[in-house]
């Protein structure tokens, strides 16, 4: 029995055009265009409990509205959605209860309060018994190391350390699910290994079903078991993230600066995928040859001054799924 | 080197052109509003054909035209927005940018300014004044000089509230000065209510020593042909002097605010 | 229950009183300019009424305490209900979206989340105000007028709070309201007072049916002052105060409803 299933979900919004000009902005005043933007287009798919799944997606792809309907911020234009037996939006309130929700962007915390009184305040919201408050409490002080700033504001907290915060402020009521909306933006490496961490434990730990969206597959490739990827509104994969990372992420990208700009680069076994001036980026399969033989063929051939290696990116995923196809 | 001023001025007109309901309800408030203060006066002067120098049509116009100023102290949020540029930081790139602070923030207000006194306060004035039947200024030169004085009590305007929008730099809050200053102290004392000739005595000698007049009575006073000859001189000296002075110290302040800046790294 | 979200509600407004006592002085500016503010403008008032001695047959004593009748529900208003004189900025910076994570009403949870303290100083000074007022009418202390006034000011911050809600709600169709609401509201509270019978009858008219302000001073005053000026409306507008509120309720909670409605499905 699925704790989360979602079938044929779709959210459209009308867009109004702004036009730009002074007349043709004056002319809007009466009458206005609009567009229809299919921000989840006939989504489907379904959660075990204790699942820890990442939805993934580039900038737009439709990951937060999604979120949305989930939590029952949004209704949809059509499809079903039943989490717990619920219908988010009809349910909104039985639902908040069973679920906590973490925003990357926006902290849920009372910004100019100690971060203890956030606590406190959350407890008397969602209604948490004395002892169980205590308990959770106690726990997630401890894993995420909040108590040097427990009695500090807010508004005076390091990114990283509200993050933490707001971890914890989602899951004082021990809600079924947790869902979050960008967790990682805008920290630092450490923080974030932090956040993936503590993530696992907590899944592993609690029973707590997650879903996490992101537009960084660094996150989800140490994190989450199952990883649904959206671009444009459809769902474009969903399955295990090593099939995925057999299938299409064994490509890895050499970033080269060269010393002059050559005219003609010839390497065996790679792709050169783009060139900005004296940089170039090229493509090869790992599997075919390893980076130290590229490199070896570079320097043979042409002067450099720096290079780095990268894993792929998103959007490289993507493009190589719509390339190769999905199976 | 006005030009690059004036893209801001521009740009910012354009802006407001996309907001339109609130506009539209924005007129329709204060033309509500004004009704109320006519119907006022209409009322308290049934029965008395002049008091203090002013006759029914007067004292109307009067109201009208100063309802209309006030707008201005309505509309204009510099202090709120250089708070908000404090608090976020973008005033950073503001004061690195190779133009003058000071001058920018008024370009800016005054493009929405221009909107505003276009699309609200001449149709608001003009529906008025077809109404009521109310006066024009005596001459044109007093037109002229009527549209002069307004620009100078606006900077006024503007310079306190670009003053208390710096202080932003050291309170974190300045709601409260605003409140105490633009609520408070410009309402009271800019005569957008009832004429300075109707204050008592004791309330109008304070009023003589603070620049709020300058905001709207001058002005005002100018159309409806109250001040003339040496007064109007005089007025328009005392918002001359008034707008030296508060230009003067918006610059020290925001020099000292740009200090503390670079030095304690804001 | 209710002690559920009475306790819920002293602590949520409690939370905002302490972030914003944390700027003392702030708050205290602010106090001081709007009682600066309410005492000069009553200064003036009063230096205006005493020149001109009446108003459309109402004395300065009346018209003050019609002010202050209107300043009080005005005063009560704002300390309950401030949070929604800048309301768009729920939907711009999307902390509207925070209200529905979380398992209250979401109307209770805004309003929770914001008493205004700084208004209690506008509230003493028209609380003295409309004492002295009440003083210069020569009206009679009597238990049914004491019941009377506390339900006409009751009524009427009701009245005051709901032109608020509606003007709020307009929001989450325009996402940009600006200061509309703010606006509304103080032009509605200068309307309030003075006696009606000065707007011409489409003024009154819009005051009675369509803001219904009347009903916050003017219509509860003939029978408080015995004035006996009905201008053409049924007389029992002078005791509809609290019926008038109850409507003006139920209208603006649907509008908020299809509001929130709205943004449930446009999110935006
Ligand atoms: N309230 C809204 N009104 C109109 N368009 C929206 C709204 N919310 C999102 N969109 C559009 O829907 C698409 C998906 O947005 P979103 O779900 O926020 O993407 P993501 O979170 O993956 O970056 C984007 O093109 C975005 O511009
Ligand atoms: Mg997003």
């Amino acid at each position: 029995m699925p704790i989360i299933t979602v079938e044929h979900l779709s959210k459209h919004f009308k867009v109004y055009k702004r036009r730009t000009g002074f007349w043709r902005s004056l002319s809007s005043t009466v009458s206005r265009r609009h567009d229809i933007i299919k921000a989840v287009d006939d989504v489907s798919f379904s959660l075990d409990r204790g699942e820890l799944v990442g939805y993934i997606g580039a900038n737009g792809a439709g990951k937060s509205t999604t979120i949305k309907m989930l939590t029952g911020i949004l209704v949809p234009s059509s499809g079903h959605i039943d989490v717990m037996g619920l219908t988010p939006y009809r349910q909104r309130k039985e639902n908040t209860r069973r679920i906590g929700v973490v925003f990357g962007q926006r902290t849920q915390l009372w910004w100019d309060l100690p971060v203890i009184d956030s606590f406190e305040l959350l407890k008397q919201i969602y209604e948490i018994p004395q002892n169980l408050y205590k308990q959770n409490l106690e726990f997630f002080s401890e894993m995420l190391q909040l108590q040097p700033f427990l009695s500090t504001p807010v508004r005076r907290l390091s990114l990283g350390q509200r993050m933490r915060c707001d971890l914890t402020a989602a899951l004082l009521h021990d809600p079924e699910i947790l869902y979050l909306d960008e967790p990682t933006i805008g920290l630092d490496v450490v923080a974030k290994e932090q956040v993936r961490q503590f993530l696992r434990e907590v899944n592993a730990e609690r029973q707590v079903t997650v879903i996490l969206t992101t537009h960084d597959l660094n996150d989800v490739e140490k994190v989450c078991q199952r990883l649904i990827i959206i671009d444009s509104g459809k769902i474009i994969y969903d399955g295990g993230i090593n099939a995925l990372k057999e299938r299409y992420g064994k490509t890895r990208m050499l970033i080269v600066d060269l010393a002059q700009g050559y005219s003609d680069i010839q390497l065996e076994g790679v792709d050169l995928t783009r060139r900005d001036g004296n940089r170039i980026w090229l493509a090869f399969d790992r599997d075919t040859i390893s980076a130290s033989e590229v490199i070896v063929q570079l320097t043979g051939r042409y002067e450099i001054q720096d290079l780095t290696i990268s894993e792929p990116e998103i959007e490289e995923i993507v493009r190589r799924i719509y390339e190769m196809g999905v199976h | 080197m006005m030009k690059k001023y004036l893209i801001f001025t521009v740009k910012a007109f354009q802006r407001t052109l996309t907001y339109r309901f609130e506009l539209w309800m924005e007129l329709v408030i204060n033309v509500l509003f004004m009704l109320v203060y006519v119907y006022l006066w209409k009322a308290l002067y049934t029965g008395q054909t002049s008091v203090e120098g002013y006759d029914l049509n007067k004292i109307l116009t009067y109201i009208v035209v100063s309802q209309t100023l006030l707008t201005f102290t309505f509309t204009l949020r510099v202090a709120r927005i250089i708070e908000e540029k404090v608090r976020t930081g973008e005033v950073v790139t503001d004061l690195m940018k190779p133009i003058d602070f000071q001058l920018m923030t008024l370009a800016t207000a005054a493009g929405t300014s221009s909107h505003t006194a276009l699309f609200n306060m001449l149709p608001k004035f003009l529906l008025f004044y077809g109404t009521f039947g109310l006066l024009l200024p005596p001459s044109l030169l007093t037109l002229l000089l009527f549209i002069t004085s307004v620009v100078l009590g606006y900077i006024i305007l503007f310079s306190l509230e670009f003053i208390i929008g710096i202080f932003a730099f050291w309170l974190v809050e300045i709601r409260g000065i605003y409140a105490l200053v633009i609520w408070g102290l410009s309402m009271l004392f800019s005569g957008y209510f009832l004429p300075l000739e109707f204050y008592p005595t004791f309330l109008a000698k304070i009023g003589e020593v603070l620049p709020f007049r300058a905001i709207i009575y001058f002005p005002t006073a100018i159309y409806t042909g109250q001040l003339m000859g040496e007064s109007l001189v005089t007025a328009m000296l005392i918002q001359l002097a008034w707008v030296a002075a508060l230009v003067g110290l918006g610059r020290l302040a925001y020099r000292a605010a740009f200090r503390k800046l670079v030095i304690q790294g804001g | 229950m209710v002690r559920r979200y009475f306790k819920l509600y002293c602590l949520l407004a409690g939370a905002y009183v302490r972030s914003r006592l944390q700027y003392r002085l702030s708050f205290g500016l602010m106090c001081f300019g709007i009682v600066i503010s309410e005492v000069c403008l009553l200064g003036l008032l009063g230096a205006l009424l005493v020149k001109f001695r009446t108003v459309n047959g109402w004395t300065w004593a009346e018209v003050v305490f019609l002010y202050g009748l209107g300043n009080l529900a005005y005063s009560f208003m704002r300390i309950l209900g401030s949070q929604l004189d800048d309301f768009d900025r729920y939907i711009i910076r999307g902390e509207l979206d925070g209200v529905l994570i979380r398992p209250v009403p979401p109307l209770f949870y805004i309003l929770a989340s914001r008493i205004e303290l700084i208004h209690v100083s506008r509230a003493l000074t028209s609380v003295a105000i409309f004492v002295v007022a009440f003083h210069l009418t020569e009206i009679r202390w009597t238990l049914e007028v004491a019941l009377f006034t506390l339900t006409t000011i009751v009524s009427g911050t009701l009245i005051m709070f709901t032109l608020m809600l509606i003007s709020a709600t307009v929001a989450l169709w325009t996402t940009k309201s600006g200061k509309l609401t703010d606006l509304l509201i103080s032009a509605t509270k200068e309307a309030t007072a003075f006696p009606v019978s000065i707007y011409p009858l489409a003024v009154r008219l819009l005051l009675t049916f369509i803001l219904p302000v009347a009903f916050v001073t003017y219509y509860p005053a003939q029978q408080l002052l015995q004035k006996g000026e009905f201008l053409g409306m049924p007389e029992s507008f002078q005791f509809a105060a609290p019926v008038v509120a109850l409507i003006m309720l139920c209208v603006s909670y649907l509008f908020w409803c299809s509001g929130l409605r709205r943004y449930h499905s446009t999110g935006s």
